[in-house]
């Protein structure tokens, strides 16, 4: 038994059969990986303040906001410095119970389209925002990183669930007739 | 009716074949043809039966207001039930079979109802069905009545759904709706141009026209390019909008064409739109004369329609009846087809179009009017009263009528907007708007080509203005505006007999409307009711207005006071499947996974859905069954140790210097004294006193605490204390982190837990002097830090370790290796069940409801002891919470030790001859420990029947046990076991 090994083997088997899945037609227009951060900490009280559904590039993590005088910190390398965010923040040490979805390429509307309601356009997702609302009908942060990269962040046992879900939604989009539905 | 097929022109490829059957018997039609039109190409007259009076029926119309041509649909494994003819792509292979006739529409025993009128008028239901019950006759109505049958297997094919967001959604791709699109597009907005038909260009695809010197069709084609170059532009063809909600969302269902094989042919869209823009267009009224509901009676549109979109003429001697001028373009239309026209024109005056027709070969009759059918199987001839009071009769194989034309608005009425009467249109037209909505063309009431041109554009005008843009384009030239005859009110000739037809689908006639009149159904809302009028699957498309006129007219109001009813979605049915999408089967729920649940796997487990997670119920061995399988497991558990996976269960994490003070105001148990490293049992309450849910609080630290709410209401005690915390005690420094889903938890119970665990190795002294039950530390285990807690669910003395999620697989293998030695066994949640009700421990929601109270569970000493105010604690000081007659828990033991009664059995008492329920059984088992049945239940003054030692009397769908009140602790009720 490896003990290092994180994400649920279940979530990961789900996601080679969703690797699979992805026709040589959807080449170049989506692609999608299944991570897991170094570190994410919640951060009550921290000293930085974050405007409402904003994503800050700090120098040691990302930080989200998730409420007034509340952000979520995610490493994608090593660990973060628990001092870091001042003497009065309470934090709360997450990594395990979440599962990173990064969805790649101008597909990344369409399996929008198909998982919420967000307006893709819309300043809720422009590159520096974040969304938490309900995607595919799971409790989700959503932000994207670049114009073509939109990363889903779900807890870490929903993530067989996403897997199957975003399954469909890669064949549904597969079977219309290209992506006229992402303009 | 003998239907022919053209040589030339319509939508068709002739060069492409298409075979179906109908009724069993092949058939054949072409490529673009719907099923109606390759059903009248081939001469089919009779559809189907009307659902009342098995009357025979045809095809009325051409598009979603058909009334009668509903078919029972087959095509490869998808079956439909109610399909209508007339929006149905025609498909090889296709199967179809008309509805409501036995032994079937040709030949229906059934139509000897139709004798019988004069006994089945509108209400007889609620007034002869009474003795003994309605129940008594309603499966033999609805064998007679119903409609389609659904297919009983469930529809397997997967569906598509997905969002969408744009500036401009315009509805309908007529004249109206494309020149929106051309202006709107030329300006920049982003839009979406939805229409359900395959085609663009609404009736202006068989209605003459020249829009900038092109003939109709040409310049649709134009259009068409045109629209096709701008990228801001999306066309969804043979989509409906069938629902406009709160915020301009509208519903549209895409029908696809050729579905993938497993996928179904219609897509679920959900469109947000700054502005919406409904160029729906309107539905034709049919005139009223006598059996105007007979096969070969149709609207007069729709046989052009057929004429020229399908290339079907639809008769060959046919009598068109009018009281307006559109009639005269079918009347011309099918003339130039080889059609003997004849026009009966409820006005007097002349108009071009008349003129016209008359230089075309139509005959037209002035001031007639048509007053009856003749044919029974079909149309075989017409009775016209003409002006001088004198009746003709023509032979005909087809009449067509046009009573005028009703506005599209149930999208308008759908968005909250309101209505207004026009008397020269008569018709009911948009009025007052309630969202971003603009209506245009015909569905505005505007019926001159140029006038709808025009509105399109000043209306995108208004809104590119608004936001800085211009049309860059011309406006289309539409038709020189000719001056015709106004219509002419005409609803009914109250001097015809015999029966006339108002809504078609639900056998509404005029006698039946005058019922209701005489018999004071006067609201629009009681009319419809009383009478069904409108409320078939065509939602009274071309009857609503005429029922509502004639209403109008017999109580001597005008049309506006009798008002209009309720429009709702859908427009037009839709499917169910495509609305659920892809929530079905594994998709249905989002249900989570315990970061073990390979290792469960490889076990064996059977896994079943608790709380919204999949969890192992039981662990099967070979030839075991589920009984003997909870029975192994739960021995092993009191014998020796066993391993459960409580990774579900809730851990929020609550911090601040007010911690203490905020979670005592909360709950119902005192907190603010729980000492660190010790955990109480707890519940935590509703405004109303009862119990919401139960669980363990951790007191880790003097400012920090850990819940362990149950697995299903983690989510709701967050809420919960988020609520609280935000709109009444804000001020308290208190923080709240939800945990769960980054730590598992295994609770290792028996009496052997301890030796299990000192054997793997730990930091952790685990003697009852440093870690008693109910509380916890932390330490090392496997070389990873752990929180151990002592805490107990199945009365054995047991241990929860709670390690990061990602390592809960590998302490689950070290567990289960180690275990090997003490025969460590795992065991599933019903196990766990069985154990937990041996003790009498409550599952909320199970052995619970909303109504339980602290009291009724037998926990009275924290509301007796506890000094500060908490949730729920005024409603625990009424008169009611006090009551001793309330349902309280306590145990069963039924007298028959190998009877285990059903959970939901009520315990009732017998008085006066009556039964009457006391309560019933919420848990139940056969105890393997105790060799007989046990019984949790909440029972009406369960404690006193306790004490008195009474026997309570079970009822189960009619079967009688009896079994004895006990305390509803069954095992080790001293709790011995636990430091054991």
């Amino acid at each position: 038994m490896d003990k290092s090994s994180n994400l649920t083997i279940a979530a990961q088997i789900s996601m080679n059969r969703l690797a699979d899945k992805i026709p040589a037609s959807l080449a170049g227009i989506l692609s999608v990986e299944l991570t897991q951060p170094s570190q994410a900490i919640i951060v009550s009280q921290p000293n930085i303040a974050l405007a409402a559904n904003r994503v800050e590039d700090l120098s040691i993590c990302k930080a989200f906001w998730l409420g007034p005088n509340r952000i979520l910190a995610i490493s994608d390398q090593g660990q973060i410095d628990s001092d870091f965010f001042g003497p009065d923040a309470i934090l709360s040490d997450i990594t395990d119970g979440l599962a990173l979805f990064h969805i790649r390429g101008p597909g990344w509307r369409a399996i929008c389209a198909r998982g919420s309601s967000i307006d893709p356009a819309g300043p809720v997702l422009e590159i520096g925002s974040c969304a938490q609302l309900l995607f595919a009908g799971l409790r989700a942060l959503v932000h994207r990183t670049a114009p073509d990269h939109m990363i889903i962040q779900i807890e870490r046992p929903m993530a067989d669930f996403f897997c199957q879900w975003l399954t469909q939604a890669v064949e549904a989009l597969a079977h219309t007739d290209g992506l006229m539905e992402s303009k | 009716m003998t239907g022919t097929r053209l040589a030339h022109g319509g939508i068709i490829d002739r060069n492409q074949p298409l075979s179906f059957t109908w009724n069993g018997r092949t058939l054949s039609g072409f490529a673009g043809d719907s099923l109606a039109s390759a059903l009248l190409a081939n001469g089919v007259k009779i559809i189907g039966r009307s659902f009342k009076y098995h009357r025979p029926r045809g095809i009325m119309a051409a598009g979603s207001d058909e009334p009668n041509g509903l078919v029972d649909l087959t095509h490869g494994a998808h079956h439909e039930p109610n399909a209508r003819a007339t929006t149905i792509q025609l498909a090889e292979g296709m199967q179809a079979k008309g509805l409501q006739g036995w032994p079937n529409v040709e030949f229906d025993l059934y139509g000897a109802l139709d004798l019988a009128h004069n006994f089945i008028p509108a209400g007889f239901y609620y007034k002869t069905f009474i003795k003994p019950s309605w129940a008594f006759y309603e499966r033999a109505i609805r064998r007679m009545a119903g409609l389609g049958t659904a297919q009983t297997t469930g529809d397997k094919r997967q569906f598509d759904g997905l969002h969408a967001h744009c500036d401009v959604l315009i509805i309908g791709a007529g004249i109206a709706g494309l020149s929106a699109a051309l202006a709107a597009a030329s300006a920049g907005f982003k839009i979406i141009l939805v229409d359900d038909k395959p085609h663009l260009g609404g009736s202006l695809q068989w209605n003459d026209a020249t829009i900038d010197g092109l003939p109709a069709l040409d310049w649709i084609g134009q259009a068409r390019a045109e629209l096709s170059t701008y990228p801001n532009l999306q066309i969804l063809s043979q989509s409906v909008a069938f629902g406009y909600y709160d915020h301009n969302l509208i519903g549209v269902m895409e029908h696809v064409a050729s579905p993938h094989p497993g996928w179904g042919d219609a897509r679920l869209w959900q469109i947000r739109a700054d502005q919406v823009i409904l160029a729906t267009g309107g539905f034709e009224r049919p005139l009223l004369f006598a059996d105007n509901d007979r096969p070969g009676v149709m609207l007069a549109d729709a046989t052009l329609c057929y004429a020229r979109q399908y290339g079907v003429l639809v008769g060959s001697r046919m009598v068109i009846g009018t009281n307006n001028d559109s009639a005269y373009a079918s009347a011309m239309g099918l003339s130039q087809q080889g059609a003997e026209v004849t026009i009966a024109d409820i006005r007097s005056t002349t108009s071009p179009s008349q003129a016209r027709a008359e230089m075309a070969g139509v005959r037209v009759l002035r001031s007639a009017r048509i007053v009856r059918a003749l044919g029974r199987r079909a149309v075989e001839a017409v009775d016209i009263q003409t002006e001088r009071g004198t009746n003709i009769r023509i032979d005909a194989d087809v009449i067509a009528s046009s009573g005028g034309w009703s506005p599209a608005v149930h999208l308008f009425s759908q968005s909250g907007g309101r209505l207004r009467w026009c008397d020269q249109r008569l018709a009911f037209v948009p009025d007052q708007y309630k969202q971003k909505t603009s209506v245009i063309g015909g569905a505005n009431g505007t019926s001159d080509l140029t006038d709808m041109i025009a509105e399109a554009f000043s209306t995108i005008s208004v809104l590119a203005k608004a936001r800085g843009l211009r049309i860059s384009r011309a406006l289309p030239e539409g038709p020189q505006a000719e001056i015709g005859q106004p219509i002419k009110p005409y609803w009914r000739d109250p001097a015809i007999k015999g029966r006339q037809w108002v809504d078609f689908q639900n056998d509404v006639t005029v006698k039946d409307i005058e019922l209701a009149a005489r018999e004071n159904y006067i609201s629009v809302e009681h009319l419809k009711r009383y009478t069904t009028l409108g409320m078939a699957t065509d939602q009274g498309k071309t009857s609503n207005i005429i029922g509502l006129a004639l209403m109008a007219e017999l109580t001597a109001r005008e049309i506006p006071d009798v008002g209009t009813t309720t429009f709702r979605p859908p427009f037009v049915p839709v499917s169910l499947g495509a609305i659920a999408g892809s929530r079905f089967g594994r998709l249905h729920s989002p249900i989570r996974q315990l970061p073990s649940y390979e290792s469960h796997r490889a076990l064996g487990a059977a896994f079943r859905e608790y709380g919204g997670w999949w969890r192992p119920a039981f662990y099967p061995k070979a030839g075991e069954d589920e009984r003997a399988t909870i029975a192994r497991e739960a021995k092993a558990v009191r014998a020796g140790v066993g391993l459960l996976d409580a990774s579900s269960l809730g851990k929020i994490s609550v911090r601040g210097p007010d911690a203490a003070e905020f979670l005592n105001l909360l709950y119902y148990n005192e907190l603010a004294k729980l000492k660190p490293g010790k955990l109480r049992y707890c519940f935590l309450l509703r405004e109303t006193g009862n119990v919401y849910d139960d669980g363990v609080v951790a007191r880790i630290a003097e400012d920090h605490y850990l819940l362990s709410p149950s697995s299903s209401h983690t989510q709701g005690v967050l809420d919960q204390l988020e609520l609280w915390h935000q709109t009444e005690y804000p001020s308290l420094r208190v923080h709240f982190h939800d945990l769960t889903a980054a730590y598992a938890t295994i609770s290792i119970a028996g009496p052997r837990s301890r030796d299990l665990l000192t054997a793997i190795g730990t930091t952790i002294d685990l003697s009852d002097q440093a870690l008693p039950h109910m509380s916890i530390t932390s330490g090392q285990m496997l070389g990873h830090h752990v929180q151990v807690m002592r805490v107990s669910f199945t009365g054995e003395r047991a241990y929860e370790l709670t390690v990061k999620a990602g390592l809960a697989p590998y302490f689950w293998e070290c567990l289960m290796y180690a275990g090997a030695d003490y025969g460590a066994t795992p065991f599933g949640i019903e196990s766990l069940s069985l154990l937990r009700a041996e003790k009498g421990y409550i599952l909320i929601g199970t052995d619970t409801d909303g109504l339980t109270l602290p009291s009724d569970l037998g926990m009275t000493g924290p509301l007796l002891a506890k000094k500060v105010d908490f949730v729920g604690k005024r409603s625990l000081m009424t008169p009611d919470a006090r009551r001793s007659d309330r349902r309280q828990l306590i145990g069963l033991v039924p007298e028959d030790d190998h009877f285990v009664p059903a959970v939901g059995t009520h315990a009732m008492v017998e008085i006066a001859g009556h039964r009457r329920s006391i309560g019933w059984i919420t848990s139940s088992w056969f105890s393997p420990h105790l060799n007989h049945a046990i019984c949790l239940g909440m029972i009406e003054g369960g404690r006193e029947l306790v004490a008195s030692g009474a026997t309570i009397t079970l009822f189960d769908r009619g079967k009688l046990s009896t079994a004895r009140a006990v305390e509803p602790c069954f095992f080790d009720p001293r709790g011995e076991r636990l430091h054991g």
